[in-house]
């Protein structure tokens, strides 16, 4: 196990694993993301308060909470940057930084248009909402430090440092959008209802897109990752080898 | 196991009356994760492009001169 | 005391007076920042017909907004002339821990600019009609969110002090993570007006700026090193 994941540590072993590794992933992800989504949205009974609105929540809580763990992962593959020094880290943490932004803006934009009809309102100053909005300021943050640096340690060193800083920054977002709210009292329609009162009929599907969106999302950043390494490897012998073999539509 | 919800294909774009919301949010999902898969994608074919590119450029370079000679008619056209 | 501690405050006071110096010399850098303040506030009475009593109610709003504005405008030119000089350079070498050397550095630059804010935020306060109970809120949630603000900001200017233009980005890092300061601040001014009691929050604002000047110098002295490399 350590070995192996020491192995992934260097760029040629992390970029010769996935290449047998990816199309199980594709594979597996699409075929989880498929029935998640034909299933909640075509035969997953519909919500006695929502309608069929709620078949949002199928792609709106998965995304929202892969956003979260997104940035986790991106804290942790800085920290190992700026700790070890470790190349194939940094090169995660800059593929998390648009997986995250995107992820980040659908659980923004599905949540809206799932408040509107449940709640009235697109947009209410809720402590989830507001703190997922910052949230996505800091993944912007964090992309155009990076890219405003011409030279590529500095630009790693940096975002990574800033990554660490909003990791100990956003909890304390989070409590302080939570305290804001108490004293201002939005639209109380929230009303957290039980989640284990859904019956399971609603609640499989949502196991299947969720296991399928945290899938792709590892999909897409091993993708990224991929690039990045063939980009500041190319001086490396292993890819001017892979360049003669490797077909150009592969 | 689980039925259709739906009565055909039509009742199933309504949505039950939340056909706006369900479908702005699917499409906003699908639009922003297409183009999740195929940004790296199209990045790979021009990064390949260009090391191999780069990659003949040297060849040539490091090659003895009567290859040189051949060189002009092979550097393709910036047209092609 | 030990002859090293000695040299570390000998360095720290000289830190400080250097910082206090150069406002001396260049008054703008004082001036600007407060023109700033006041200008900015004295916009939004002017954005629309307000009723009296709705404007002294967004009052502490726009004071707390305008101050973390002001705070990271007047922070941009922190480590700019020494980065420019090679002083900072010869202070990443220095024996001498950077992290009290940062924190001093801060401290000293709060003084000259954050500290007129502070001075001059009652007057405002006046201009945007903030009702009585909310002046000592004010002042005083200011000068303990003020150096959060300060030092979240060096943060920012340290990552991006090796970059030609770097006033804009300089706000996209810095305005998300200076959030909690603003909701805090600004909260406790209006929880004042309401009435209710406000220690809580003071102890809060406390708190983030204990944690601030305890992570920040990290933050910032790692920042700083890549920035010269």
């Amino acid at each position: 196990m350590m070995q192996w994941l020491y192995k992934l540590g260097s760029p040629r072993h992390f970029y010769e694993m996935t290449t047998g590794f990816l199309p199980w992933l594709a594979g597996a992800t699409f075929l989880l993301l498929g029935i998640g989504l034909v299933w909640g949205l075509g035969f997953a009974p519909p919500d006695y308060q929502m309608g069929d609105n709620f078949r949002i929540i199928y792609i709106h809580v998965p995304t929202a909470t892969g956003a979260i763990w997104i940035y986790a992962m991106m804290a942790a593959m800085a920290a190992m940057h700026l700790v070890w020094n470790l190349k194939v880290a940094d090169m995660v943490a800059k593929s998390c930084g648009i997986v995250g932004t995107s992820f980040c803006a659908i659980a923004l934009f599905t949540g809206a248009f799932w408040g509107k009809p449940t709640w009235g309102t697109y947009w209410i100053w809720d402590a989830k909402l507001t703190s997922f909005l910052i949230l996505l300021f800091v993944y912007i943050g964090v992309m155009a430090l990076r890219s405003a640096f011409d030279s590529e340690t500095s630009a790693s060193k940096a975002a990574s440092v800033l990554t660490l800083v909003g990791v100990v920054n956003l909890p304390i977002i989070y409590y302080a959008a939570v305290w804001w709210n108490t004293l201002h009292q939005g639209p109380s329609v929230l009303g957290d209802r039980d989640a284990s009162a859904n019956p399971p009929e609603i609640w499989i599907p949502a196991f299947f897109s969720g296991f399928g969106l945290i899938g792709l999302l590892f999909l897409i950043v091993i993708l990224h990752t991929r690039n990045e390494i063939l980009y500041r490897e190319r001086r490396a012998q292993w890819v001017q080898e892979l360049l003669t073999r490797e077909p150009i539509h592969a | 196991m689980p039925e259709f919800q739906f009565e055909g294909v039509a009742d199933f774009f309504a949505m039950g009356g939340h056909a706006y919301f369900v479908w702005m949010s699917y499409g906003f999902f699908f639009v922003v994760l297409a183009f999740n898969l195929w940004l790296p994608r199209h990045q790979r074919f021009r990064l390949l492009r260009l090391l191999r590119a780069r990659q003949t450029r040297q060849a040539r370079s490091e090659s003895p001169p009567p290859a040189r000679a051949a060189a002009p008619e092979t550097t393709p056209s910036p047209g092609a | 005391m030990t002859r090293q501690a000695l040299g570390l405050l000998a360095c720290l006071r000289a830190t400080l007076l250097r910082e206090l110096q150069i406002a001396v010399s260049s008054p703008g850098k004082v001036v600007n920042p407060l023109m700033f303040f006041v200008i900015a506030s004295a916009l939004f009475p002017l954005s629309g017909r307000l009723d009296l009593a709705v404007l002294g109610s967004i009052a502490p709003g726009i004071l707390w907004v305008t101050a973390l504005l002001a705070v990271m405008l007047s922070m941009e030119g922190l480590f700019r002339s020494d980065f420019d000089d090679g002083t900072l350079e010869q202070l990443l070498l220095s024996p001498q821990p950077l992290y009290f050397h940062l924190l001093v550095k801060v401290l000293g630059h709060w003084l000259v600019t954050g500290l007129p804010l502070v001075v001059i935020a009652p007057l405002l306060g006046l201009l945007l009609n903030l009702p009585a109970a909310g002046y000592q809120p004010l002042i005083l949630g200011l000068l303990l969110g003020t150096p959060t603000l300060s030092l979240v900001a060096a943060i920012g200017t340290a990552l991006t002090v090796g970059l030609a233009r770097s006033g804009l980005l300089l706000a996209v890092l810095i305005l998300p993570l200076s959030i909690p300061v603003l909701v805090f601040g600004a909260g406790v001014v209006d929880t004042a007006l309401n009435g209710l009691p406000v220690a809580g929050l003071f102890s809060l604002l406390g708190a983030l700026l204990l944690l601030a000047a305890s992570l920040a110098p990290l933050a910032i002295a790692a920042s700083l090193r890549i920035s010269v490399q």
